[in-house]
């Protein structure tokens, strides 16, 4: 099968906007891995195309790469030099931002910004509380907004921070870049119902080798 | 080091553009590159001279990651702009004791 090829290819290497995923990265797909940056920023570049092909029929999505919030977290805005990460498009013009997030080079997580629904989701296999997240998310915004719309304050009139309870949650202790990569596969779909549980975790790793090495999500 | 100026005017193509490449604990390091070089030949000298194998660091330009085949021009830099680099991330949970 397909799948077994691909992880069996020592060679192996597959590209999508400049992502990189090699023979080494794809092998943390085997179940009891913990999952890297390539195989997470691939999939979010994934997303983005899909979102970009499909116009309006799906929402409006940017995912940013998971290098974003460290960026954010320990240099900020301006000396981070994050003006540049958003002048191709008008990140306020989203449904939505979807930015996945490491903690500590142990964990990943997730944070949507629904422009429509107005709110900060953060997404947590672990259903963890995140408030540093909430407060570096609503920083960036306020300096993005100022940069981009002439300076102009972020109105944060009715926003709300969650923390979703909705997110599958985690059974043990090394899945939770696949609850990330799925989650926000869903979601940029626009669909909130996470169609999986931990149980089905090991088919939708090789379900991601598959889609990796194809370069092609199952639901087109 | 490599402070030699030429007369050089600013609308040539393939003037010289001076780089920053921010490492992810905020060190920095300048090169002066042509245009239109392989940003490749930057990615090595990095690696090199920061004493790291090339493969295990990811280089961004405003958030996209940089190929072998991009150039200055290819990505629209300009001068003085600043190339960013990230170590690998990998995450599984958060240890239980912590």
């Amino acid at each position: 099968m397909q799948v077994d090829q691909f992880l069996q290819d020592n060679t192996f290497e597959s590209v999508f906007s400049k992502v990189v995923v090699n023979a080494e990265s794809l092998q943390r797909l085997k179940e009891g891995e913990w999952i890297n940056d390539e195989l997470i920023n691939f999939y979010m570049e994934m997303l983005n195309a899909r979102s970009k092909e499909h116009g309006s029929s799906l929402p409006n999505v940017h995912c940013f790469q998971s290098f974003l919030y460290p960026k954010l977290k320990n240099e900020g805005y301006r000396k981070g030099n994050l003006m540049g990460w958003s002048k191709k498009f008008d990140l306020f013009a989203k449904n939505l931002v979807l930015i996945p997030i490491n903690h500590n080079n142990t964990h990943w997580t997730a944070v949507a910004i629904n422009f429509d629904a107005q709110t900060i989701i953060s997404y947590d296999s672990l259903h963890t509380s995140r408030p540093q997240v909430f407060k570096i998310i609503r920083r960036y915004l306020n300096e993005d907004h100022k940069d981009k719309k002439n300076g102009g304050e972020f109105n944060w009139d009715g926003w709300q921070d969650i923390t979703s309870t909705d997110i599958p949650r985690q059974m043990n202790c090394y899945d939770c870049g696949i609850f990330v990569c799925k989650s926000l596969e869903s979601l940029s779909r626009g669909d909130k119902s996470f169609p999986f549980t931990q149980n089905d975790i090991p088919y939708l790793r090789q379900e991601m080798v598959w889609e990796i090495g194809n370069q092609t999500l199952r639901r087109g | 080091m490599s402070e030699e100026e030429q007369q050089i005017p600013p609308e040539d193509a393939n003037a010289p553009i001076n780089v920053k490449v921010v490492s992810a604990t905020g060190d920095e390091v300048f090169f002066k590159i042509k245009r239109s070089t392989k940003l490749s030949k930057l990615q090595g000298a990095y690696a090199n001279k920061v004493g790291k194998d090339v493969n295990s660091i990811r280089f961004l330009y405003d958030g996209a990651r940089i190929s072998d085949t991009d150039t200055p021009a290819s990505l629209d830099m300009e001068d003085n702009d600043t190339i960013d680099v990230m170590v690998e991330q990998v995450g599984g949970c958060v240890p239980c004791s912590s």
